[in-house]
């Protein structure tokens, strides 16, 4: 599977809650918890842009790691 | 895991063949090792498979397995912390050990979510701490054994680098769970409140934990993706509740269910086989103290027990773990 680029709508999504999974890698569960805060502590556009690379990134940097790939999968499947 | 209670003495001549240990242990101890690959923290609470164990003439160590390629060791202040990510290794993990109600403490637990690379690469550890029966005359310390320095305000990181065919997960065994009753939330971040939100109305939280006679050993739990996350209460002085990691203004909070039999809990939990993986443990005072574990086996871990815990982020009442897989 190819990682979608950061601005597809899903990571937006995910950060804002409006769509939620269970998640196998507790780093992945702690970071999107963690980017939650930082978007309903200041809830504007710019802010949702920064933590959807953020996701984003965290995902490109464990490409190799079974666990997040798993729930990569689970995001857009 | 290799993990080992042992003397002043036995530590130092392993230290001296150039092993790589994460050591907690009390202060007049850790003040005689040599320099060397080693990080440490005071705590004379320990948890070894036979059960809890209180020791001041001992140290328990953990020896960094054979397969690690590289380490490096890093100290960090209030300024620095914030590159801890950046600077692990690419493929690794990172141990943290800092000193419970330092600077340093306070500000990675209100800030951690914020630093740069967050949650990319694995970093587990742990909160030092001290004799309870001695708070007064002591201070929680960490050692960096690069230089033999210690710190009361700053934070010793071990960053380990691991072949491409190993790959390191941070995981957790919390043993609560949400209860059913009000749900709870807080005006601003903190260690300290007043005030509580009950189902969206403001009352005073330390009248409304005596109203409904809620036991100060049972957390405040929020639901993570799954997996719940404790806030432990501290305690109750002036009107005001404090606590000993923060709560976060925007999460839901719940306090937990009671706890029959803390053992028993722990054990349904832990993953199959997960022990030969475990490469570092750690476990929390106050399942130290309210389950009454001293003595009593913890099953498959063994490591320090804390005045908080680090899974990415300051938790409370948890065990966390780092586990080293093959990558396939």
């Amino acid at each position: 599977m190819t990682l979608p680029e950061y601005n597809n709508s899903v990571w937006a999504k995910l950060i804002t809650g409006k769509i939620t999974r269970e998640f196998k890698l507790f780093a992945v569960k702690v970071l999107i918890s963690e980017l939650r805060l930082t978007f309903l502590a200041q809830p504007t556009e710019a802010t949702l842009r920064t933590c959807a690379r953020q996701l984003h990134a965290f995902f490109k940097f464990n490409k190799h790691n079974p666990r997040a790939f798993a729930d990569l999968m689970k995001i857009f499947n | 895991m290799k993990t080992q209670i042992r003397t002043v003495k036995q530590v130092a001549e392993l230290i001296k063949t150039g092993k790589t240990l994460l050591i907690a242990g009390d202060e007049k101890l850790l003040k005689q090792l040599p320099k060397g690959s080693w990080i440490a923290g005071t705590i004379p609470y320990l948890m070894d498979y036979s059960g809890g164990i209180f020791t001041e003439s001992e140290l328990f160590i953990t020896e960094l397995p054979g397969y690690v390629l590289s380490t490096k060791q890093v100290v960090y202040d209030d300024d620095s912390i914030s590159s801890v990510y950046s600077d692990a290794y690419t493929n690794g993990f990172s141990v943290i050990i800092m000193p419970s109600g330092s600077d340093i403490h306070s500000s990675f637990s209100l800030n951690s979510g914020k630093y740069h690379g967050f949650a990319n690469k694995p970093l587990v550890g742990w909160v030092s701490g001290i004799n309870l029966d001695k708070a007064e005359y002591s201070t929680p310390k960490v050692f960096d054994g690069k230089t033999g320095n210690s710190f009361t305000d700053q934070a010793v990181v071990l960053h380990a680098c691991l072949p491409s065919n190993k790959i390191a997960y941070v995981d957790i065994i919390n043993i609560f769970e949400e209860g059913t009753g009000d749900e709870l939330t807080f005006p601003v971040d903190g260690f300290l409140t007043r005030d509580v939100l009950v189902n969206g109305r403001r009352k005073n939280f330390a009248e409304y934990l005596e109203v409904n006679k809620i036991s100060l050993k049972q957390p405040l739990v929020t639901d993570s993706f799954g997996t719940m996350l404790n806030t432990s209460f501290k305690k109750i002085e002036n009107n005001k509740v404090y606590f000993y990691a923060p709560v976060y203004a925007n999460t839901v909070y719940k306090i937990a269910k009671p706890i029959e039999d803390y053992v028993y809990e722990f054990f349904k939990q832990i993953p199959v086989g997960i022990s030969k993986k475990v490469v570092f443990s750690c476990n929390c005072i106050l399942n130290y103290l309210y389950a009454e574990l001293e003595g009593r086996p913890t099953f498959s871990f063994a490591g320090p027990i804390t005045f908080g815990e680090i899974a990415y982020k300051l938790l409370n009442q948890t065990m966390v773990y780092l586990s080293v897989d093959e990558v396939v």
